[in-house]
Protein backbone atom coordinates (compact mmCIF):
# COMPACT_ATOMS: atom_id res chain seq x y z
CA UNK A 1 0.00 0.00 0.00
CA UNK A 2 1.36 3.40 -0.99
CA UNK A 3 1.94 5.78 1.87
CA UNK A 4 1.28 9.46 1.85
CA UNK A 5 3.26 11.82 4.05
CA UNK A 6 1.36 14.76 5.47
CA UNK A 7 2.95 17.74 7.17
CA UNK A 8 0.50 19.79 9.09
CA UNK A 9 1.05 23.08 10.80
CA UNK A 10 -1.72 24.57 12.88
CA UNK A 11 -2.01 27.98 14.45
CA UNK A 12 -1.94 26.76 18.02
CA UNK A 13 -1.61 23.63 20.05
CA UNK A 14 -4.54 21.33 19.66
CA UNK A 15 -4.52 17.82 20.97
CA UNK A 16 -8.06 17.50 19.62
CA UNK A 17 -6.73 17.86 16.07
CA UNK A 18 -4.41 14.93 16.60
CA UNK A 19 -7.11 12.88 18.27
CA UNK A 20 -9.40 13.54 15.32
CA UNK A 21 -6.76 12.49 12.81
CA UNK A 22 -6.13 9.22 14.61
CA UNK A 23 -9.84 8.42 14.48
CA UNK A 24 -10.13 9.58 10.91
CA UNK A 25 -7.25 7.59 9.41
CA UNK A 26 -6.97 4.00 10.60
CA UNK A 27 -3.55 3.63 8.99
CA UNK A 28 -2.11 6.76 10.52
CA UNK A 29 1.37 6.78 12.05
CA UNK A 30 3.08 9.77 13.56
CA UNK A 31 6.57 10.58 12.30
CA UNK A 32 6.95 13.69 14.40
CA UNK A 33 4.72 15.86 16.51
CA UNK A 34 5.29 19.13 18.29
CA UNK A 35 2.86 21.68 19.65
CA UNK A 36 2.05 23.23 16.31
CA UNK A 37 3.55 20.82 13.81
CA UNK A 38 2.64 17.27 12.93
CA UNK A 39 4.18 14.94 10.39
CA UNK A 40 2.29 11.71 9.83
CA UNK A 41 1.84 9.01 7.25
CA UNK A 42 -1.33 7.34 6.04
CA UNK A 43 -2.26 4.84 3.36
CA UNK A 44 -3.22 6.60 0.17
CA UNK A 45 -6.53 4.75 0.21
CA UNK A 46 -7.43 6.51 3.43
CA UNK A 47 -8.05 9.81 1.72
CA UNK A 48 -10.42 8.51 -0.95
CA UNK A 49 -13.47 9.27 1.16
CA UNK A 50 -12.18 12.57 2.47
CA UNK A 51 -9.64 14.29 0.22
CA UNK A 52 -7.13 16.49 2.02
CA UNK A 53 -8.65 19.64 0.49
CA UNK A 54 -11.96 18.74 2.14
CA UNK A 55 -10.21 17.88 5.38
CA UNK A 56 -8.69 21.35 5.31
CA UNK A 57 -12.13 22.95 4.85
CA UNK A 58 -13.50 20.95 7.78
CA UNK A 59 -10.55 21.68 10.04
CA UNK A 60 -10.58 25.42 9.44
CA UNK A 61 -14.31 25.75 9.92
CA UNK A 62 -14.52 23.47 12.97
CA UNK A 63 -11.33 24.41 14.79
CA UNK A 64 -11.49 27.96 13.47
CA UNK A 65 -7.81 28.46 13.01
CA UNK A 66 -5.23 28.47 10.26
CA UNK A 67 -3.79 25.24 8.91
CA UNK A 68 -1.11 24.49 6.38
CA UNK A 69 -1.16 20.98 4.95
CA UNK A 70 1.55 19.67 2.65
CA UNK A 71 1.41 16.15 1.27
CA UNK A 72 3.87 14.07 -0.70
CA UNK A 73 4.88 10.51 -1.48
CA UNK A 74 7.68 8.70 0.30
CA UNK A 75 10.28 9.60 -2.32
CA UNK A 76 10.30 13.23 -1.25
CA UNK A 77 11.79 12.38 2.14
CA UNK A 78 15.28 12.01 0.73
CA UNK A 79 14.89 15.26 -1.17
CA UNK A 80 13.66 17.43 1.68
CA UNK A 81 15.82 16.08 4.48
CA UNK A 82 14.83 16.75 8.06
CA UNK A 83 14.43 20.53 8.19
CA UNK A 84 11.24 20.69 6.19
CA UNK A 85 8.97 22.06 8.87
CA UNK A 86 10.83 25.39 8.81
CA UNK A 87 9.57 25.81 5.25
CA UNK A 88 5.94 25.38 6.26
CA UNK A 89 6.01 28.69 8.07
CA UNK A 90 6.39 30.44 4.75
CA UNK A 91 3.28 28.95 3.18
CA UNK A 92 -0.18 30.48 3.58
CA UNK A 93 -3.07 28.65 5.15
CA UNK A 94 -4.18 25.96 2.68
CA UNK A 95 -3.50 22.51 1.18
CA UNK A 96 -0.48 22.07 -1.05
CA UNK A 97 0.88 19.20 -3.10
CA UNK A 98 4.63 18.72 -3.02
CA UNK A 99 5.02 20.34 -6.44
CA UNK A 100 2.93 23.33 -5.40
CA UNK A 101 4.93 23.68 -2.20
CA UNK A 102 8.31 23.74 -3.93
CA UNK A 103 6.99 26.10 -6.59
CA UNK A 104 5.66 28.42 -3.93
CA UNK A 105 8.89 28.42 -1.93
CA UNK A 106 10.92 28.98 -5.08
CA UNK A 107 8.86 32.03 -5.94
CA UNK A 108 9.31 33.47 -2.47
CA UNK A 109 13.04 32.94 -2.36
CA UNK A 110 14.97 30.51 -4.59
CA UNK A 111 17.89 30.55 -2.16
CA UNK A 112 15.76 28.89 0.50
CA UNK A 113 15.82 25.75 -1.66
CA UNK A 114 19.61 25.39 -1.78
CA UNK A 115 19.58 22.46 0.62
CA UNK A 116 16.96 20.72 -1.49
CA UNK A 117 18.95 21.42 -4.65
CA UNK A 118 21.97 19.83 -3.07
CA UNK A 119 19.99 16.69 -2.26
CA UNK A 120 18.45 16.61 -5.74
CA UNK A 121 21.87 16.70 -7.42
CA UNK A 122 22.81 13.57 -5.52
CA UNK A 123 19.52 11.80 -6.27
CA UNK A 124 19.19 12.10 -10.03
CA UNK A 125 21.51 10.68 -12.64
CA UNK A 126 22.76 12.04 -15.94
CA UNK A 127 20.26 9.83 -17.71
CA UNK A 128 17.42 11.31 -15.60
CA UNK A 129 18.54 14.76 -16.70
CA UNK A 130 18.45 13.73 -20.34
CA UNK A 131 14.95 12.34 -19.85
CA UNK A 132 13.75 15.54 -18.22
CA UNK A 133 15.26 17.75 -20.86
CA UNK A 134 13.71 15.72 -23.69
CA UNK A 135 10.33 15.73 -21.94
CA UNK A 136 10.48 19.50 -21.47
CA UNK A 137 11.63 20.13 -25.03
CA UNK A 138 8.76 17.98 -26.30
CA UNK A 139 6.35 20.26 -24.40
CA UNK A 140 5.54 17.53 -21.88
CA UNK A 141 4.39 15.07 -24.54
CA UNK A 142 5.91 11.77 -23.49
CA UNK A 143 5.37 10.15 -26.90
CA UNK A 144 7.27 12.90 -28.73
CA UNK A 145 10.02 12.90 -26.14
CA UNK A 146 10.40 9.12 -26.53
CA UNK A 147 10.75 9.48 -30.31
CA UNK A 148 13.54 11.99 -29.91
CA UNK A 149 15.43 9.67 -27.62
CA UNK A 150 14.73 6.64 -29.84
CA UNK A 151 13.12 4.75 -26.96
CA UNK A 152 9.71 3.17 -26.54
CA UNK A 153 6.90 5.32 -25.18
CA UNK A 154 6.50 2.96 -22.21
CA UNK A 155 10.19 3.30 -21.41
CA UNK A 156 9.76 7.07 -21.33
CA UNK A 157 6.78 6.72 -18.99
CA UNK A 158 8.76 4.37 -16.81
CA UNK A 159 11.65 6.82 -16.57
CA UNK A 160 9.36 9.71 -15.66
CA UNK A 161 7.69 7.60 -12.97
CA UNK A 162 11.11 6.54 -11.72
CA UNK A 163 12.09 10.19 -11.23
CA UNK A 164 8.97 10.71 -9.15
CA UNK A 165 9.76 7.64 -7.08
CA UNK A 166 13.25 8.92 -6.34
CA UNK A 167 12.49 12.62 -5.77
CA UNK A 168 8.80 12.74 -4.88
CA UNK A 169 8.31 15.32 -7.64
CA UNK A 170 5.68 14.47 -10.22
CA UNK A 171 7.40 15.83 -13.30
CA UNK A 172 4.31 15.26 -15.42
CA UNK A 173 2.75 18.27 -13.72
CA UNK A 174 3.72 21.71 -14.95
CA UNK A 175 4.87 22.86 -11.54
CA UNK A 176 6.83 19.65 -10.98
CA UNK A 177 8.69 19.89 -14.26
CA UNK A 178 9.31 23.59 -13.77
CA UNK A 179 10.73 23.19 -10.31
CA UNK A 180 12.99 20.26 -11.14
CA UNK A 181 14.55 22.30 -13.94
CA UNK A 182 14.74 25.39 -11.76
CA UNK A 183 16.46 23.48 -8.97
CA UNK A 184 19.06 22.10 -11.36
CA UNK A 185 19.96 25.58 -12.56
CA UNK A 186 19.92 27.18 -9.11
CA UNK B 1 -27.39 38.69 12.89
CA UNK B 2 -24.92 40.62 10.83
CA UNK B 3 -24.16 42.87 7.92
CA UNK B 4 -21.25 42.25 5.56
CA UNK B 5 -19.35 45.02 3.82
CA UNK B 6 -16.76 44.49 1.11
CA UNK B 7 -14.61 47.46 0.18
CA UNK B 8 -12.34 47.21 -2.86
CA UNK B 9 -11.61 43.60 -2.02
CA UNK B 10 -8.87 41.97 -4.06
CA UNK B 11 -7.34 38.50 -4.16
CA UNK B 12 -4.15 37.66 -6.00
CA UNK B 13 -3.07 34.02 -5.90
CA UNK B 14 0.45 32.75 -6.21
CA UNK B 15 1.52 33.08 -9.84
CA UNK B 16 -0.09 36.53 -10.05
CA UNK B 17 -3.55 35.10 -10.75
CA UNK B 18 -5.95 37.92 -9.96
CA UNK B 19 -9.04 36.02 -8.88
CA UNK B 20 -11.17 38.88 -7.54
CA UNK B 21 -10.82 42.64 -7.80
CA UNK B 22 -12.71 45.90 -7.27
CA UNK B 23 -15.20 43.95 -5.18
CA UNK B 24 -17.59 46.39 -3.48
CA UNK B 25 -20.76 45.15 -1.86
CA UNK B 26 -22.94 45.58 1.17
CA UNK B 27 -24.95 42.56 2.29
CA UNK B 28 -27.80 43.55 4.57
CA UNK B 29 -28.70 41.85 7.79
CA UNK B 30 -30.96 38.84 7.08
CA UNK B 31 -30.41 39.14 3.36
CA UNK B 32 -30.05 36.10 1.09
CA UNK B 33 -27.57 37.17 -1.54
CA UNK B 34 -26.47 34.99 -4.43
CA UNK B 35 -23.11 35.27 -6.19
CA UNK B 36 -23.46 33.85 -9.66
CA UNK B 37 -21.14 33.61 -12.64
CA UNK B 38 -19.31 31.13 -14.84
CA UNK B 39 -16.74 28.75 -13.43
CA UNK B 40 -13.49 30.50 -12.54
CA UNK B 41 -14.99 33.97 -12.12
CA UNK B 42 -13.96 34.25 -8.45
CA UNK B 43 -17.08 33.21 -6.52
CA UNK B 44 -15.46 30.62 -4.26
CA UNK B 45 -12.47 32.85 -3.68
CA UNK B 46 -14.76 35.62 -2.46
CA UNK B 47 -16.57 33.28 -0.11
CA UNK B 48 -13.36 31.73 1.18
CA UNK B 49 -11.96 35.16 2.00
CA UNK B 50 -15.04 35.83 4.11
CA UNK B 51 -14.65 32.51 5.92
CA UNK B 52 -10.96 33.08 6.57
CA UNK B 53 -9.99 30.11 4.41
CA UNK B 54 -7.99 32.42 2.13
CA UNK B 55 -6.05 35.56 2.97
CA UNK B 56 -7.30 38.87 1.62
CA UNK B 57 -4.67 40.45 -0.62
CA UNK B 58 -6.04 43.99 -0.52
CA UNK B 59 -9.13 45.93 0.52
CA UNK B 60 -11.34 45.71 3.59
CA UNK B 61 -13.90 43.23 4.79
CA UNK B 62 -16.28 44.21 7.58
CA UNK B 63 -18.71 42.17 9.61
CA UNK B 64 -20.99 44.79 11.05
CA UNK B 65 -18.54 47.53 12.01
CA UNK B 66 -15.53 45.32 12.63
CA UNK B 67 -12.79 45.01 10.04
CA UNK B 68 -12.08 41.28 9.95
CA UNK B 69 -9.22 40.99 7.42
CA UNK B 70 -6.85 39.88 10.13
CA UNK B 71 -9.41 38.43 12.50
CA UNK B 72 -8.96 34.69 12.96
CA UNK B 73 -11.75 32.47 11.63
CA UNK B 74 -12.63 31.85 15.29
CA UNK B 75 -13.78 35.39 15.87
CA UNK B 76 -15.73 35.82 12.67
CA UNK B 77 -18.62 33.61 13.71
CA UNK B 78 -19.30 32.28 10.26
CA UNK B 79 -20.61 28.89 9.18
CA UNK B 80 -19.87 27.53 5.73
CA UNK B 81 -21.32 24.76 3.58
CA UNK B 82 -18.98 23.39 0.93
CA UNK B 83 -19.62 22.15 -2.59
CA UNK B 84 -18.02 18.82 -1.74
CA UNK B 85 -20.31 18.57 1.29
CA UNK B 86 -17.35 17.41 3.26
CA UNK B 87 -18.30 15.26 6.25
CA UNK B 88 -16.15 13.22 8.62
CA UNK B 89 -16.58 9.70 7.24
CA UNK B 90 -15.92 8.00 10.59
CA UNK B 91 -18.55 9.95 12.54
CA UNK B 92 -22.29 9.45 12.69
CA UNK B 93 -24.63 12.13 11.40
CA UNK B 94 -25.19 13.20 15.00
CA UNK B 95 -21.49 13.50 15.73
CA UNK B 96 -20.79 15.30 12.48
CA UNK B 97 -23.28 17.95 13.52
CA UNK B 98 -22.22 18.03 17.17
CA UNK B 99 -18.47 18.14 16.56
CA UNK B 100 -17.90 21.87 16.26
CA UNK B 101 -20.06 22.46 19.36
CA UNK B 102 -18.02 19.96 21.34
CA UNK B 103 -14.88 21.78 20.32
CA UNK B 104 -16.46 24.96 21.62
CA UNK B 105 -17.05 23.17 24.91
CA UNK B 106 -20.80 23.67 24.88
CA UNK B 107 -22.72 21.77 27.56
CA UNK B 108 -23.97 18.33 26.49
CA UNK B 109 -27.66 19.12 26.77
CA UNK B 110 -27.31 22.30 24.76
CA UNK B 111 -25.46 20.37 22.04
CA UNK B 112 -28.19 17.77 22.02
CA UNK B 113 -30.91 20.38 21.79
CA UNK B 114 -29.24 22.14 18.87
CA UNK B 115 -28.52 18.94 16.96
CA UNK B 116 -32.05 17.60 17.51
CA UNK B 117 -33.50 20.90 16.43
CA UNK B 118 -31.41 21.03 13.24
CA UNK B 119 -32.22 17.38 12.49
CA UNK B 120 -35.88 18.24 12.88
CA UNK B 121 -35.71 21.18 10.49
CA UNK B 122 -33.80 19.13 7.92
CA UNK B 123 -35.74 15.88 8.25
CA UNK B 124 -32.71 13.97 9.51
CA UNK B 125 -34.12 12.57 12.76
CA UNK B 126 -34.21 9.04 11.43
CA UNK B 127 -30.62 9.12 10.25
CA UNK B 128 -28.73 10.45 13.26
CA UNK B 129 -26.98 7.14 13.92
CA UNK B 130 -25.87 6.56 10.38
CA UNK B 131 -22.45 7.18 8.94
CA UNK B 132 -22.17 9.40 5.84
CA UNK B 133 -21.44 6.39 3.64
CA UNK B 134 -24.96 5.08 4.28
CA UNK B 135 -26.61 8.32 3.12
CA UNK B 136 -27.79 9.50 -0.28
CA UNK B 137 -26.32 12.63 -1.85
CA UNK B 138 -29.28 14.72 -0.77
CA UNK B 139 -29.07 13.46 2.80
CA UNK B 140 -25.34 14.20 2.97
CA UNK B 141 -26.04 17.68 1.72
CA UNK B 142 -28.58 18.10 4.50
CA UNK B 143 -26.07 16.99 7.10
CA UNK B 144 -23.62 19.55 5.72
CA UNK B 145 -26.33 22.18 6.12
CA UNK B 146 -27.05 20.86 9.61
CA UNK B 147 -23.41 21.27 10.58
CA UNK B 148 -23.79 24.94 9.71
CA UNK B 149 -27.20 25.42 11.32
CA UNK B 150 -26.19 24.11 14.76
CA UNK B 151 -23.49 26.73 14.91
CA UNK B 152 -26.12 29.44 15.13
CA UNK B 153 -23.58 31.67 13.39
CA UNK B 154 -23.90 35.29 12.35
CA UNK B 155 -23.35 34.57 8.68
CA UNK B 156 -23.95 31.55 6.45
CA UNK B 157 -21.77 30.92 3.45
CA UNK B 158 -22.80 28.29 0.93
CA UNK B 159 -20.56 27.32 -1.98
CA UNK B 160 -22.56 25.56 -4.69
CA UNK B 161 -24.19 23.30 -2.12
CA UNK B 162 -26.54 21.71 -4.66
CA UNK B 163 -24.28 21.21 -7.64
CA UNK B 164 -23.63 17.54 -6.88
CA UNK B 165 -27.31 16.62 -6.69
CA UNK B 166 -29.54 15.41 -9.50
CA UNK B 167 -31.93 17.86 -11.10
CA UNK B 168 -35.05 16.87 -9.22
CA UNK B 169 -33.41 16.91 -5.82
CA UNK B 170 -31.80 20.22 -6.65
CA UNK B 171 -35.17 21.85 -7.20
CA UNK B 172 -36.48 20.39 -3.95
CA UNK B 173 -33.43 21.44 -1.92
CA UNK B 174 -33.59 24.94 -3.41
CA UNK B 175 -37.02 25.34 -1.89
CA UNK B 176 -35.87 23.85 1.41
CA UNK B 177 -32.95 26.21 1.74
CA UNK B 178 -35.21 29.19 1.11
CA UNK B 179 -37.70 27.91 3.68
CA UNK B 180 -34.86 27.46 6.12
CA UNK B 181 -33.70 30.99 5.54
CA UNK B 182 -37.20 32.37 6.08
CA UNK B 183 -37.19 30.57 9.38
CA UNK B 184 -33.78 31.38 10.81
CA UNK B 185 -33.13 34.59 8.85
CA UNK B 186 -29.34 34.35 9.06
CA UNK B 187 -27.52 36.63 6.63
CA UNK B 188 -26.50 34.30 3.79
CA UNK B 189 -24.10 34.48 0.88
CA UNK B 190 -24.89 31.69 -1.55
CA UNK B 191 -22.67 30.83 -4.50
CA UNK B 192 -23.79 29.10 -7.68
CA UNK B 193 -22.94 28.96 -11.36
CA UNK B 194 -26.58 28.18 -12.11
CA UNK B 195 -28.51 31.29 -13.11
CA UNK B 196 -31.85 29.59 -12.43
CA UNK B 197 -30.82 28.98 -8.82
CA UNK B 198 -29.79 32.62 -8.60
CA UNK B 199 -33.05 33.90 -10.07
CA UNK B 200 -35.27 31.71 -7.91
CA UNK B 201 -33.48 31.99 -4.58
CA UNK B 202 -31.92 35.43 -4.28
CA UNK B 203 -33.11 38.55 -2.54
CA UNK B 204 -30.39 40.18 -4.59
CA UNK B 205 -28.05 38.74 -7.19
CA UNK B 206 -24.40 39.62 -7.68
CA UNK B 207 -23.22 38.65 -11.15
CA UNK B 208 -19.50 38.12 -11.54
CA UNK B 209 -17.25 37.56 -14.51
CA UNK B 210 -13.44 37.43 -14.69
CA UNK B 211 -13.08 38.49 -11.07
CA UNK B 212 -15.23 41.61 -11.44
CA UNK B 213 -18.77 42.30 -10.29
CA UNK B 214 -20.87 42.93 -13.39
CA UNK B 215 -24.13 43.89 -11.73
CA UNK B 216 -25.91 43.80 -8.39
CA UNK B 217 -29.68 43.87 -8.21
CA UNK B 218 -32.94 42.09 -7.48
CA UNK B 219 -33.61 39.25 -9.93
CA UNK B 220 -36.24 41.08 -11.96
CA UNK B 221 -34.11 44.17 -12.35
CA UNK B 222 -31.19 42.10 -13.56
CA UNK B 223 -33.39 40.26 -16.02
CA UNK B 224 -35.11 43.36 -17.35
CA UNK B 225 -32.21 45.80 -17.27
CA UNK B 226 -28.90 43.99 -17.76
CA UNK B 227 -25.94 46.34 -17.37
CA UNK B 228 -24.04 44.81 -20.24
CA UNK B 229 -23.89 42.12 -22.90
CA UNK B 230 -22.40 39.62 -20.45
CA UNK B 231 -25.26 39.91 -17.95
CA UNK B 232 -27.88 39.90 -20.72
CA UNK B 233 -26.40 36.73 -22.15
CA UNK B 234 -25.78 34.97 -18.84
CA UNK B 235 -29.20 35.37 -17.25
CA UNK B 236 -32.12 33.73 -19.05
CA UNK B 237 -32.55 30.50 -21.02
CA UNK B 238 -32.44 30.40 -23.94
CA UNK B 239 -30.02 33.30 -23.80
CA UNK B 240 -30.69 36.82 -25.02
CA UNK B 241 -30.09 37.27 -28.77
CA UNK B 242 -27.53 39.83 -29.85
CA UNK B 243 -27.56 41.39 -33.31
CA UNK B 244 -24.66 43.58 -34.42
CA UNK B 245 -25.69 46.44 -36.68
CA UNK B 246 -25.99 50.15 -37.12
CA UNK B 247 -28.36 52.80 -35.84
CA UNK B 248 -29.31 54.94 -38.86
CA UNK B 249 -30.41 58.54 -39.01
CA UNK B 250 -33.87 57.49 -40.13
CA UNK B 251 -34.47 55.87 -36.74
CA UNK B 252 -33.87 52.28 -37.76
CA UNK B 253 -31.58 49.58 -36.51
CA UNK B 254 -30.07 47.95 -39.57
CA UNK B 255 -27.99 44.90 -40.16
CA UNK B 256 -27.80 42.34 -42.98
CA UNK B 257 -31.37 41.06 -43.42
CA UNK B 258 -32.64 43.09 -40.46
CA UNK B 259 -34.26 46.50 -40.53
CA UNK B 260 -36.37 47.39 -37.53
CA UNK B 261 -37.83 50.70 -36.38
CA UNK B 262 -36.55 51.99 -33.05
CA UNK B 263 -39.34 53.44 -30.86
CA UNK B 264 -39.21 57.19 -30.19
CA UNK B 265 -37.89 57.18 -26.63
CA UNK B 266 -35.07 54.78 -27.48
CA UNK B 267 -34.35 56.66 -30.71
CA UNK B 268 -33.96 59.88 -28.76
CA UNK B 269 -31.61 58.20 -26.32
CA UNK B 270 -29.42 56.81 -29.10
CA UNK B 271 -29.36 60.18 -30.85
CA UNK B 272 -28.57 62.09 -27.65
CA UNK B 273 -25.74 59.72 -26.87
CA UNK B 274 -24.24 60.22 -30.30
CA UNK B 275 -24.94 56.80 -31.79
CA UNK B 276 -26.42 58.02 -35.09
CA UNK B 277 -24.77 56.16 -37.95
CA UNK B 278 -22.69 54.21 -35.45
CA UNK B 279 -22.43 50.48 -35.02
CA UNK B 280 -24.25 49.16 -31.93
CA UNK B 281 -25.51 45.85 -30.55
CA UNK B 282 -29.21 45.07 -30.27
CA UNK B 283 -30.22 42.63 -27.54
CA UNK B 284 -33.59 40.92 -27.51
CA UNK B 285 -34.87 38.08 -25.35
CA UNK B 286 -36.39 35.04 -27.11
CA UNK B 287 -39.81 35.73 -25.57
CA UNK B 288 -39.83 39.22 -27.05
CA UNK B 289 -39.85 37.87 -30.58
CA UNK B 290 -43.48 37.20 -31.55
CA UNK B 291 -45.42 35.22 -34.09
CA UNK B 292 -48.99 36.22 -33.15
CA UNK B 293 -50.85 38.06 -35.89
CA UNK B 294 -51.92 40.80 -33.56
CA UNK B 295 -48.35 41.59 -32.65
CA UNK B 296 -47.19 41.36 -36.24
CA UNK B 297 -49.79 43.94 -37.13
CA UNK B 298 -48.94 46.25 -34.26
CA UNK B 299 -45.22 46.16 -35.00
CA UNK B 300 -45.29 46.45 -38.78
CA UNK B 301 -41.89 48.17 -38.80
CA UNK B 302 -40.07 45.53 -36.86
CA UNK B 303 -40.57 42.31 -38.78
CA UNK B 304 -37.72 39.92 -39.39
CA UNK B 305 -37.50 36.93 -41.71
CA UNK B 306 -36.08 33.77 -40.23
CA UNK B 307 -35.08 30.41 -41.59
CA UNK B 308 -35.86 27.68 -39.07
CA UNK B 309 -33.12 25.25 -38.10
CA UNK B 310 -34.66 23.49 -35.11
CA UNK B 311 -38.02 23.84 -33.44
CA UNK B 312 -38.44 22.52 -29.89
CA UNK B 313 -41.97 22.07 -28.61
CA UNK B 314 -41.65 22.29 -24.83
CA UNK B 315 -45.33 21.93 -23.96
CA UNK B 316 -46.57 25.40 -23.16
CA UNK B 317 -44.21 27.02 -25.61
CA UNK B 318 -41.93 26.41 -28.54
CA UNK B 319 -38.30 27.45 -28.91
CA UNK B 320 -37.49 28.22 -32.51
CA UNK B 321 -33.78 28.16 -33.34
CA UNK B 322 -33.33 29.93 -36.62
CA UNK B 323 -31.06 32.05 -38.75
CA UNK B 324 -31.41 35.58 -39.97
CA UNK B 325 -28.94 35.56 -42.85
CA UNK B 326 -26.02 33.86 -41.13
CA UNK B 327 -26.92 35.02 -37.62
CA UNK B 328 -28.25 32.53 -35.09
CA UNK B 329 -31.38 33.60 -33.28
CA UNK B 330 -33.81 31.98 -30.85
CA UNK B 331 -37.46 32.90 -30.52
CA UNK B 332 -39.83 31.59 -27.88
CA UNK B 333 -43.37 31.49 -29.23
CA UNK B 334 -46.61 29.87 -28.10
CA UNK B 335 -46.80 26.13 -28.35
CA UNK B 336 -47.09 25.02 -31.93
CA UNK B 337 -46.01 21.89 -33.68
CA UNK B 338 -46.30 23.08 -37.26
CA UNK B 339 -42.83 24.59 -37.53
CA UNK B 340 -40.33 22.49 -39.45
CA UNK B 341 -36.70 22.74 -40.33
CA UNK B 342 -36.17 24.95 -43.35
CA UNK B 343 -39.44 26.87 -42.87
CA UNK B 344 -39.31 30.60 -43.53
CA UNK B 345 -41.04 32.58 -40.81
CA UNK B 346 -41.86 36.22 -40.46
CA UNK B 347 -41.77 37.32 -36.83
CA UNK B 348 -41.84 40.66 -35.05
CA UNK B 349 -39.40 42.11 -32.53
CA UNK B 350 -41.11 43.80 -29.59
CA UNK B 351 -38.98 46.89 -29.92
CA UNK B 352 -40.10 48.30 -26.59
CA UNK B 353 -38.30 45.40 -24.93
CA UNK B 354 -35.02 45.51 -26.82
CA UNK B 355 -31.80 46.86 -25.34
CA UNK B 356 -28.94 48.55 -27.13
CA UNK B 357 -25.33 48.10 -26.14
CA UNK B 358 -22.18 50.01 -27.02
CA UNK B 359 -20.15 47.91 -29.44
CA UNK B 360 -16.81 48.55 -27.72
CA UNK B 361 -17.60 48.64 -24.01
CA UNK B 362 -20.60 46.27 -24.40
CA UNK B 363 -22.35 48.40 -21.75
CA UNK B 364 -26.08 48.98 -22.10
CA UNK B 365 -26.84 52.40 -23.53
CA UNK B 366 -29.06 54.08 -20.97
CA UNK B 367 -30.06 57.43 -19.51
CA UNK B 368 -27.66 58.46 -16.79
N1 LIG C 1 -5.42 28.10 -4.84
C1 LIG C 1 -5.37 28.75 -6.02
N2 LIG C 1 -4.19 29.09 -6.58
C2 LIG C 1 -4.13 29.76 -7.74
N3 LIG C 1 -5.21 30.14 -8.44
C3 LIG C 1 -6.43 29.82 -7.95
C4 LIG C 1 -6.57 29.12 -6.71
N4 LIG C 1 -7.91 28.94 -6.46
C5 LIG C 1 -8.54 29.52 -7.50
N5 LIG C 1 -7.66 30.05 -8.38
C6 LIG C 1 -7.98 30.79 -9.63
O1 LIG C 1 -8.74 31.92 -9.27
C7 LIG C 1 -9.79 32.13 -10.19
C8 LIG C 1 -11.13 32.12 -9.47
O2 LIG C 1 -11.37 30.82 -8.96
P1 LIG C 1 -12.64 30.47 -8.08
O3 LIG C 1 -12.82 31.51 -7.04
O4 LIG C 1 -12.49 29.07 -7.63
O5 LIG C 1 -13.81 30.60 -9.14
P2 LIG C 1 -15.32 30.05 -9.09
O6 LIG C 1 -15.63 29.60 -7.70
O7 LIG C 1 -16.13 31.21 -9.55
O8 LIG C 1 -15.37 28.93 -10.08
C9 LIG C 1 -9.63 31.06 -11.25
O9 LIG C 1 -8.89 31.61 -12.30
C10 LIG C 1 -8.87 29.98 -10.54
O10 LIG C 1 -8.11 29.23 -11.45
MG1 LIG D 1 -16.19 27.67 -7.06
Amino acid sequence: MQKLHVHMQQASEHTMVKALLIDLYPSMEFVEKTKTYTHFTIDKADIIELPLESLYDLLVTDFEMRFTLVFHTIGANKLIGTAFKAHLNKLPSGTFSFEETLFHLYKLNPKSLEGIKHNLDALITQSDRTTLLAFGNANMKATNAAKRLFIHRNTMQYRLDHIQEVTGIDVKTFKGLFIIHALQTL
Amino acid sequence: MAQLTFKELKKVYEGDVVAVQDFNLKVDDQEFIVLVGPSGCGKSTTLRMVAGLEDITQGDLYIDDVRVNDVAPKDRDIAMVFQSYALYPHMTVYDNMAFSLKLRKKPKDEIDERVQNAADILGLKAYLDRKPKALSGGQKQRVALGRAIVRDANVFLMDEPLSNLDAKLRVQMRAEIIKLHKRIKTTTVYVTHDQIEAMTMADRIVIMNDGFIQQVGVPKEIYDYPNNVFVGGFIGTPAMNFVYGKYTKGGFFESDNVKVKVPDAKAKLLKDKGYEDKRIILGIRPEDIHDENIVLETYKDSHVKLKVEVSELLGAETNVYAKIGDKEIVARVDARDDIKMGDELELAFDMNKVHFFDIDSEERIKNN
